[in-house]
C-alpha cells in the first residue's frame, strides 16, 4: 500500500503538513541563535540537529503477525535498540497481555529505515514481556553490530528543555522526527508520568534532555497508540494529529533493559492475593490516621499469600517495608502503586505490612512471603474447535475467582467464538466456563481435545451437548447442533 | 363500497360458526355498547428514585371496570408503581383512584375509584363481565377498548391469531423495567390495533365478556393481551390480601399474589431427549440452580430432568409448555415440602425440598435524603445474580451528586452491609439504623461496603452537607 498516496487520494489530512508546520516553528524557535552567531548560547538548531544525529540510528520498527485462529494480522511498532548486540525495547501495549499469547506473535522481524533505500527486515525472535515496566523485547536471529542507546536515570527539572526522537509510520518511510519541548511538571501515581510543553515525537520516542542524554521513553497506553501502522485505518498517523505529552523517566524501566526477558528466562510477577483499596481523606480520619497513605484490604483469596500471613478484609495497611506508601494523585492509585512496589520483588521475598484494624491500634506487623501470580489468559494452551468454530483454553484463576467458585474447578473456558458459527448460533458465550461435555466431566485441555475430536468423527450428527457457568454464575445446558456439510467452513 | 362492505360482512358471517359471532355491524355495535361504559381512561403520577431523590414520571393508560364497587383492572406497568390516580370514565367524568394492588409477574394491577366522589356527582357507570380465555380459537372476532395515544374511548377490531404465544428465552427474561413478567402464563396474540395506551384495556369477545387484558403491541399486527383466565386468580389473590387505610388506625397493605419458589431455572427438554436418555415428552431440564435457594438445600444439581413434584408430571418438550410448569410450581404451599422425582444421570432420585416465598429481582426502594441516596431491599434472586455471599444489606441505586453517599465516593450498586458496625438484615431494620444516626445528629458514619469482590470501609460526612430542609421530603 503506498500511504504517501492513500493520505493525499483521502483528502483526510496531508501529513506533510503538519510536518512542514513542525519543521518552521523549529526553524523559527532557532531564530535568534541564528541571528547572533557569535554570542555563547548554543545554536538551537544545531542541537536539535544532533539529537536527531544521536538517535536515528538506534530507532527501528518492530514487525510481526499476530496469527489468531480467526485470521492473521500484521502489526508494527516503534522499537528502540537498547544493547549493542541488537535487543531491541518496544511498548508492551502492542502485545497488550489479554490479547495476544507468545505462540500467535510469529514471523518477527526488526525493520531498519533507509535514507537511500529499502527498508532492510531482519528476522527476530520475541523474547518476552515485562507488564512492571510496559515494555516488550525482541532480538534479532543473528548477532548484530548496532549502536544502541543507554538510558540514563536523571530527573529534569521544571523549565528544562527537553528533546525527542521518534519514528513515523510506513506511509511516511519510517523517517525520524525530531520535536523540543519543555518539561512542564511531573504526574504522581503508580507510574509517575512528566508532562512537557510542547510535544513528543510519538509512542516509542527516546527523550532527551539538553546534554544529549536519553532519560525517558514515550509509552503507549493502549493497543490503539502502540500500533506503528494501524492495519484497519492507514490514514491514521497519531504521532503527527495527537501527539503526546507524556513521557516515563528512565528509572521506571532501567531494570528491565538492564534484565530483559528471554524465551528461557521469563519474567515472573509475584503476587499476594487479595483485594486493595486506597483509603479517602474522610477514611483515614476515621481510622485516626490523617495524611498517611493507606490502602485497605477487601476480599482475601484462600491459601494465596496474603490468607496465609493471617491477613483479613477490612485490615488497613499504613506502611508497606516499614516505609510510608509513596502518594498517588487520587486515592485509587494507591493500590497500584502499592502492587507495583511489590512486583518488582521476586517471588519468595517478604514483605511487611503495618496493619491496624481500629482508631488508635498499635499497627501490628505482617510479614507475606510472595507467590508466583497465578496464570493469565494469555499464558495457556488453547485448541480451536474449527468445525463448530469455538477456542477452548485451560482455565485460569480468574476464572474461578470471578464466578465464586473452587480454584480447583476443572473444565475449559471459551476464548473465542468464530461469528455466525454453530458454537454462537447455539449461544455458547465468551468466557463460559464449559465444565461437562456430553455428559462427562472435563478435566483438562488435553482430554477435551481427544473427546472432542473423537465424539465429531464417530458420531458427527450428533449435537455436542456442553454444560457450562457463565460470567454471572448461572449454569447453562448448551445444545451445540452440528452445522450441515454445506455450511462447515472452507 | 357499500356493496363491498355488506359482502365481507355476509363472507366472514358464513365462514364463521357459533359459538364466535360474527363481527356484524350490528354486533360490533352492540358489544361496544354494553362495554365502553365499563372501560376508562387511566392517568397516573409515578415515583421514580433518579439521583438520589423521588421523582413523578407521568403516563396515561387504560383499565376495565370489573364490578360495582368501582375496581378497575389495567396493567402493573400502568398504574402498579402509581403514586397518583385519575380515571376518567366513558361520559368524560374524572374520578381520582388510588392503587389496591398489583402482581408485576402477570402485569396486572387493580385500582379502586373513589366512591364517594361517584356517589356525591352521581356518576354513572357499568363493570364488565369476565369471559372465558380458554375458550377462544385461533381467527375469532375479537375487540379492544382504550386509550391509544391517549386518545380516549378509542374502539379497534380483528382476530385473534395465536392463543399460546410465548416469549420464553433461555438469555434474556422479560421484565418491565427490571421487575420480572410473563413467567406463568402464555399470551393471546392478535391482530387487533393496540398502541401505547391501550394498555391495561379489556380485549373483549363477541359475546361482550372480557378475553384478555391488552398489554403488548408489537406494531404491524402483532399485538399481545394477557388471557382473562390468568387475571381470574391473581384478581381473587390481591381483592384477599389488600387492607384498607383506616385514617385514624392503621396504614393500608397492598394487596399481592405471593406464589412458591424452588430456586431454579427451567428449559425445555426440546431435542436433549435422546442426550438425557428419556422418553419424548418427559420432564424438564433444570438448566441452571441457584446458589442460595431451596433446590441447592434439597441437594439438586443443575442437569437434573425434573420428572414430577409431589407425583404429578412436569412434562415440558417445548416452550410454549413452560408457563403452567412454572404456575404449578407457583401455586404449590409456601414453607411446604414438596417431593421431586428427577432423573440425574441413569438414576431417578427423590429429593425433598422446601418451598420458599417467590421473590423478584428488585426489592423495595426508598429514598434517604440526609444522605442523598435511594436503595432497594436486598432479594435472593439478586443476591444469587450478583454472586453475593449472603442475602443481607440494602443496594445504592442512585445518588445525588453532592451528597453524603456521593461524596463518599459510592457507586449504583454497592451494598450496604452494616451501618456504625451494626449488620444490615433488610431495609426495615436499615430504616432504624439510618433513623438513629439523624435522632444522634451524628456527623460520621461508618458504613461497610461490598463492591464486586472488594469489601471496604466509607465514611459518610452527614452533617455538613446536609440541606436545610427538602421540600421532596
Amino acid at each position: 500500500m503506498d500511504g504517501i498516496g492513500h493520505f493525499r487520494r483521502n483528502g483526510r489530512i496531508n501529513w506533510r503538513l503538519p510536518i512542514l508546520i513542525t519543521a518552521i516553528l523549529l526553524a523559527l524557535s532557532s531564530w535568534p541563535a541564528r541571528a547572533d552567531e557569535a554570542a555563547t548560547v548554543p545554536d538551537e538548531a544545531a542541537t536539535v540537529r544532533r539529537m536527531y544525529d544521536l538517535v536515528k540510528p538506534s530507532l527501528v520498527a518492530v514487525k510481526y503477525t499476530w496469527a489468531s485462529e480467526l485470521g492473521s494480522q500484521e502489526l508494527s511498532a516503534a522499537g528502540v535498540i537498547v544493547s549493542d548486540d541488537g535487543l531491541v525495547a518496544f511498548p508492551i501495549g502492542i502485545v497488550t497481555p489479554a490479547l495476544v499469547p507468545d505462540d500467535q506473535m510469529q514471523k518477527f522481524k526488526i525493520v531498519v529505515p533507509s535514507e537511500t533505500a529499502d527498508e532492510t527486515e531482519i528476522d527476530a525472535t520475541f523474547q518476552g514481556r515485562d507488564e512492571r515496566t510496559s515494555l516488550a523485547f525482541v532480538r534479532p536471529d543473528s548477532p548484530r553490530k548496532w549502536k544502541s542507546i543507554k538510558f540514563v536515570d536523571s530527573s529534569p527539572r521544571t523549565g528544562d528543555p527537553l528533546y525527542s526522537v521518534g519514528m513515523l509510520p510506513k506511509g511516511a518511510g519510517y523517517k525520524a522526527i525530531v520535536t523540543a519541548a519543555i518539561m512542564s511538571t511531573r504526574l504522581r501515581g503508580p507510574v509517575p508520568q512528566l508532562l512537557v510543553a510542547g510535544q513528543l515525537a510519538g509512542v516509542g520516542a527516546v527523550v532527551l534532555d539538553s546534554q544529549g542524554r536519553a532519560i525517558g521513553l514515550v509509552h503507549a497506553r493502549s493497543l490503539g497508540e502502540a500500533i506503528l501502522d494501524n492495519p484497519e485505518n492507514p490514514d491514521d498517523l497519531p504521532t503527527l494529529n495527537n501527539p503526546p505529552r507524556m513521557f516515563i523517566p528512565t528509572s521506571e524501566f532501567l531494570s528491565s533493559i538492564e534484565n530483559p526477558p528471554s524465551p528461557s528466562n521469563p519474567i515472573v510477577i509475584p503476587w499476594i492475593g487479595c483485594e486493595l483499596k486506597g483509603l479517602e481523606k474522610e477514611d483515614a480520619e476515621y481510622f485516626g490516621i490523617e495524611n498517611v497513605p493507606a490502602v485497605q484490604v477487601g476480599d482475601v483469596v484462600p491459601d494465596s499469600p496474603a490468607a496465609k500471613a493471617g491477613l483479613s478484609k477490612l485490615d488497613v495497611i499504613t506502611r508497606v517495608d516499614g516505609k510510608q506508601i509513596e502518594r498517588g494523585d487520587l486515592p485509587i492509585e494507591l493500590p497500584e502503586i502499592v502492587t507495583r512496589y511489590m512486583q518488582r520483588m521476586s517471588v519468595g521475598s517478604k514483605v511487611t505490612f503495618s496493619v491496624i484494624r481500629n482508631k488508635g491500634d498499635v499497627p501490628k506487623d505482617v510479614v507475606l512471603t510472595l507467590d508466583t501470580r497465578p496464570r493469565e489468559p494469555q499464558e495457556v494452551r488453547r485448541f480451536y474447535a474449527r468445525d463448530l468454530g469455538f477456542v477452548a483454553r485451560e482455565v485460569t484463576f480468574t476464572d474461578t475467582y470471578r464466578r465464586h467458585i473452587t480454584a480447583k474447578t476443572t473444565g475449559v473456558v471459551v476464548a473465542l467464538l468464530r461469528p455466525q458459527a454453530a458454537a454462537q448460533a447455539a449461544h455458547l458465550g465468551m468466557l463460559d466456563l464449559i465444565t461437562q461435555m456430553n455428559g462427562k466431566p472435563v478435566e483438562n485441555l488435553d482430554e477435551f481435545k481427544k473427546d472432542y475430536l473423537d465424539f465429531r468423527k464417530d458420531r458427527p450428527n450428533d449435537p455436542v451437548v456442553l454444560e457450562v457457568i457463565r460470567l454471572d454464575g448461572k449454569e447453562q445446558t448448551i445444545n451445540i447442533q452440528p452445522p450441515q456439510s454445506d455450511a462447515q467452513p472452507g | 363500497m357499500r356493496n363491498l362492505a355488506c359482502w365481507v360482512v355476509l363472507l366472514m358471517a358464513g365462514c364463521q360458526a357459533e359459538p364466535y359471532p360474527a363481527a356484524t355491524p350490528q354486533r360490533v355495535a352492540a358489544v361496544t355498547a354494553i362495554i365502553s361504559p365499563a372501560v376508562v381512561r387511566v392517568d397516573i403520577a409515578q415515583a421514580i428514585y433518579k439521583d438520589g431523590k423521588q421523582s413523578l414520571v407521568r403516563g396515561n393508560g387504560s383499565g376495565v371496570i370489573i364490578d360495582q364497587q368501582g375496581r378497575i383492572l389495567t396493567n402493573y406497568h400502568v398504574a402498579g408503581r402509581a403514586i397518583e390516580i385519575y380515571v376518567t370514565l366513558a361520559n368524560k367524568e374524572r374520578v381520582p383512584a388510588r392503587l389496591i394492588g398489583d402482581d408485576h409477574w402477570t402485569d396486572l394491577a387493580i385500582i379502586q375509584m373513589d366512591m364517594d366522589t361517584i356517589g356525591k356527582k352521581q356518576i354513572a357507570f357499568s363493570s364488565a363481565q369476565l369471559g372465558d380465555s380458554g375458550s377462544l380459537v385461533v381467527g375469532q372476532d375479537v375487540m379492544a377498548f382504550g386509550t391509544p395515544f391517549g386518545l380516549a374511548r378509542t374502539v379497534t377490531r380483528g382476530s385473534v391469531s395465536n392463543t399460546d404465544r410465548t416469549f420464553y428465552d433461555v438469555q434474556q427474561r422479560m421484565d418491565i423495567d427490571g421487575y420480572e413478567t410473563g413467567d406463568f402464563s402464555n399470551w393471546i396474540q392478535m391482530d387487533v390495533p393496540i398502541n401505547p395506551g391501550n394498555s391495561g384495556g379489556p380485549l373483549v369477545d363477541l359475546a361482550a365478556k372480557v378475553v384478555g387484558i391488552n398489554t403488548r403491541g408489537g406494531g404491524q399486527n402483532l399485538n399481545f393481551a394477557i388471557p382473562i383466565d390468568t387475571a381470574k386468580p391473581v384478581i381473587a389473590a390481591i381483592l384477599q390480601t389488600a387492607v384498607e387505610a383506616k385514617p385514624s388506625t392503621a396504614p393500608g397493605k397492598k394487596g399481592r399474589v405471593d406464589r412458591s419458589d424452588l430456586g431454579f431455572e427451567l428449559m425445555p427438554m426440546h431435542e436433549l431427549e435422546a442426550f438425557y436418555d428419556i422418553d419424548i415428552n418427559k420432564g424438564v431440564l433444570i438448566n441452571s440452580v441457584d446458589r442460595i435457594g431451596p433446590y441447592a438445600d434439597a441437594g439438586g444439581k443443575a442437569q437434573d430432568v425434573l420428572l414430577t413434584v409431589n407425583g404429578q408430571p412436569t412434562n415440558v418438550r417445548f416452550p410454549e409448555e413452560m408457563a403452567p410448569v412454572r404456575q404449578r410450581i407457583a401455586s404449590l404451599p409456601i414453607g411446604s415440602n414438596v417431593q421431586l422425582t428427577i432423573k440425574r444421570g441413569k438414576q431417578t432420585l427423590t429429593l425433598t425440598a422446601k418451598t420458599t416465598l417467590l421473590d423478584g429481582y428488585l426489592g423495595e426502594e426508598r429514598g434517604f435524603t440526609q444522605w442523598g441516596v435511594s436503595l432497594r431491599q436486598m432479594t435472593r434472586p439478586y443476591a444469587v445474580a450478583n454472586q453475593l455471599d449472603q442475602v443481607a444489606g440494602v443496594w445504592i441505586t442512585s445518588m445525588s451528586d453532592g451528597e453524603p453517599v456521593e461524596r463518599a465516593h459510592l457507586e449504583p450498586g454497592d451494598v450496604i452491609l452494616s451501618v456504625n458496625n451494626t449488620p444490615v438484615t433488610d431495609m426495615a431494620q436499615f430504616q432504624g439504623l439510618y433513623d438513629r444516626t439523624l435522632a444522634d445528629k451524628l456527623d460520621r458514619v461508618a458504613l461497610e461496603v461490598q463492591r464486586g469482590r472488594e469489601v471496604f470501609t466509607a465514611i459518610l460526612k452527614v452533617k455538613e452537607y446536609a440541606p436545610a430542609s427538602d421540600p421532596s421530603e
